[in-house]
């Protein structure tokens, strides 16, 4: 197992997560998604949970697996013991729920994650008629126009025209013209998190790295080749904060495939802009304790 | 001039018991993102005409998609095939082709044909070739890279990293220029971006090719300020002459060096480079290549085999 990183064990992040002030709806942990959300020095925390078993062969997703995975990052990231509890701090029974997928053909959110996280927010006592899941549609989606809640997710991987799709760019589908968002390599995708239709909403980022894709070609930008069994998911109330460290990992799996420092061909700059230039949250790495939930063998980070 | 193929006409319906499975999906330059989720902008960039879509299945086999792009040119057909490093192996289909596993992409005059099966297997990578063979032997051929392109100098030149460039969105997507702004690319305007590596170390070489000579210069004038801010006529501080600052060559930010001339029509910029670079020898290396009559290595007397008519 990996050692902790920035001196942060699962217990003394317990032991710290106890005396975090929770705000609202229990999203107080770490940098949140908005300017004025940090308090210096901003810091920011992750979970990086992972299971190889939750990949049976052909690479079919284990649901009760996955189910682990996820109420053990909710309970590391909030510092609860069980799962119930934890979700009851992320969402509260008068909440409209939107959960912000991705159906991208080649590599969707997958629907057993989708599912979960339904079945997560109903168990916490939000009525199903005010849950929705959506990519495309959320514009005329009424749960997703009326939501006072947002739990956000979408398979990590490389992309033509942004360096990665990620969560912060999981966002996109918010705006009336995605396109607009698309000069410079998607520099300033961070400003999607401005509009009223999401700000300060999102309670949860789940960056789903079960079989991430790290390199891509053709119109499509897929190759099955390019995918591996990573197993894991990234955890957070940071949208900046996970994709950063899903950017590590796509960093790193690049430099053991192709044998050398491989920058991605289209810088993802806009991660680090959503920092330095946005403030919706912590991209630098050294500002970032990665918790750790599960075998850490193959993590890469 | 003729009109150009049907695509349907180009895409077999079966091939070495692969079938189309007869929904094929039609495109154009504004329907072109219900193809493409995230990279239809390359695609528009170098001015994509229209799309054909078909997929091929097989019983108890991954499927393959097979999507051919009608560019508008050659150029945009070089274009969007060099979007993607080309050091892979040589399918030797079309004017110019690369397999790596269960995707293959050729490109063949104006046109750009992508093949990826869905999964990786040796059936699936061998009717991918299949699929390939069929469509290259249906295409015209014959054209030539962009000038700009063919006007790189040879020697250092990592030849699967060079990047052919049209529009200014997309030049910025392929160097990050930072807080700079990148050279202009007014219409009729074209760019190259190579990667070198040399006894002399690694840099990176821009070529952009303008209407008229003065255009070249107006914009090499606004790029100097730009990226060469420290650049002047003085020595600097007393450092030896390998050191010194002038009006084309400096030393920037984070200490790669970086130069900017200009030689005819042609803006000639090295943007990063670990040796001091003699923009003189690159301008003149360049100029060897273009003939008095304007031909350049890799032209041929037969118009089809240029690039974009003038």
């Amino acid at each position: 197992m990996n050692p902790p990183e920035n001196g942060c064990t699962r217990r003394d992040f317990l032991r710290r997560a106890a005396s975090v002030a929770i705000v609202g709806a229990g999203i107080g942990a770490g940098a949140g998604n908005g300017p004025g959300a940090a308090d210096p020095p901003r810091t920011s925390r992750v979970v990086l949970v992972r299971d190889p078993d939750v990949l049976a062969p052909g690479r079919k997703l284990r649901p009760e697996i996955l189910a682990r995975m996820l109420d053990g990052a909710i309970t590391t990231l909030l510092g609860e013991e069980d799962a119930r509890a934890a979700w009851a701090r992320l969402v509260k029974p008068g909440d409209t729920v939107g959960i912000k997928s991705n159906v991208w053909r080649f590599l969707p959110t997958p629907p057993e994650l989708e599912r979960l996280l339904r079945d997560r927010v109903l168990a916490a006592g939000v009525p199903e008629a005010r849950i929705a899941v959506d990519d495309r549609g959320v514009l005329e989606s009424a749960v997703f126009r009326n939501a006072t809640a947002l739990i956000n997710t979408r398979p990590m991987r490389t992309h033509d025209w942004a360096g990665v799709g990620s969560c912060i760019k999981n966002y996109i589908m918010f705006s009336p013209d995605p396109p607009a968002w698309h000069p410079d390599s998607c520099a300033d995708l961070a400003g999607l998190w401005d509009l009223p239709i999401v700000k300060g909403k999102t309670r949860l980022n789940v960056l789903v790295m079960l079989t991430p894709l790290f390199h891509g070609s053709g119109p499509h930008h897929y190759q099955e080749r390019y995918t591996w069994g990573y197993g894991g998911l990234i955890v957070g109330t940071d949208v900046v904060a996970v994709d950063a460290t899903g950017l590590r990992i796509l960093e790193a799996k690049r430099r053991e495939h192709f044998g050398a420092d491989q920058p991605f061909p289209v810088s993802p700059k806009h991660i680090r802009l959503a920092d330095d230039r946005h403030h919706l949250g912590v991209a630098d790495p050294a500002r970032i304790g990665v918790l750790r939930v599960g075998s850490m063998d193959g993590a890469l980070i | 001039m003729c009109a150009p193929p049907e695509a349907d006409d180009l895409m077999p319906d079966e091939v070495g018991g692969w079938s189309s499975d007869g929904d094929d999906g039609h495109y154009t330059f504004g329907t072109l993102y219900d193809l493409i989720d995230g990279g239809a902008e390359v695609y528009r960039s170098f001015g994509v005409v229209r799309v054909i879509s078909r997929r091929y299945t097989r019983p108890d086999a991954p499927a393959i998609l097979a999507d051919l792009f009608d560019m508008g040119s050659p150029s945009g057909a070089y274009g969007v095939y060099h979007h993607d490093a080309r050091d892979g192996r040589d399918a030797g289909l079309g004017d110019e082709s690369e397999q790596a596993g269960a995707a293959l992409a050729l490109r063949s005059d104006r046109y750009f044909v992508s093949i990826v099966a869905l999964e990786e297997t040796p059936g699936s990578v061998a009717g991918v070739l299949a699929v390939a063979r069929a469509i290259a032997t249906r295409l015209p051929a014959g054209a030539a890279a962009p000038e700009v392109v063919r006007l790189l100098p040879e020697q250092g030149l990592l030849g699967g990293r060079v990047v052919y460039v049209r529009d200014p969105a997309y030049l910025r997507t392929r160097y990050e220029f930072g807080d700079a702004a990148p050279p202009a690319l007014p219409p009729g305007s074209e760019a190259a971006l190579a990667r070198y590596r040399d006894t002399a170390g690694a840099r990176v070489l821009m070529l952009v090719r303008y209407p008229t000579a003065a255009q070249a210069g107006a914009a090499a004038e606004t790029f100097r300020a730009a990226w060469l801010p420290r650049a002047d006529n003085r020595p600097s501080g007393g450092a030896p002459a390998a050191e010194a600052a002038t009006p084309d060559v400096a030393r920037r930010a984070g200490g790669r060096w970086a130069g900017i001339t200009t030689a005819d029509d042609l803006l000639v910029a090295v943007l990063e480079s670990d040796a001091r670079p003699d923009m003189n020898a690159i301008a003149s290396a360049i100029l060897r290549r273009r003939a008095p009559s304007g031909a350049v290595p890799g032209a041929a007397s037969d118009p089809t085999r240029t690039g974009d008519a003038p």
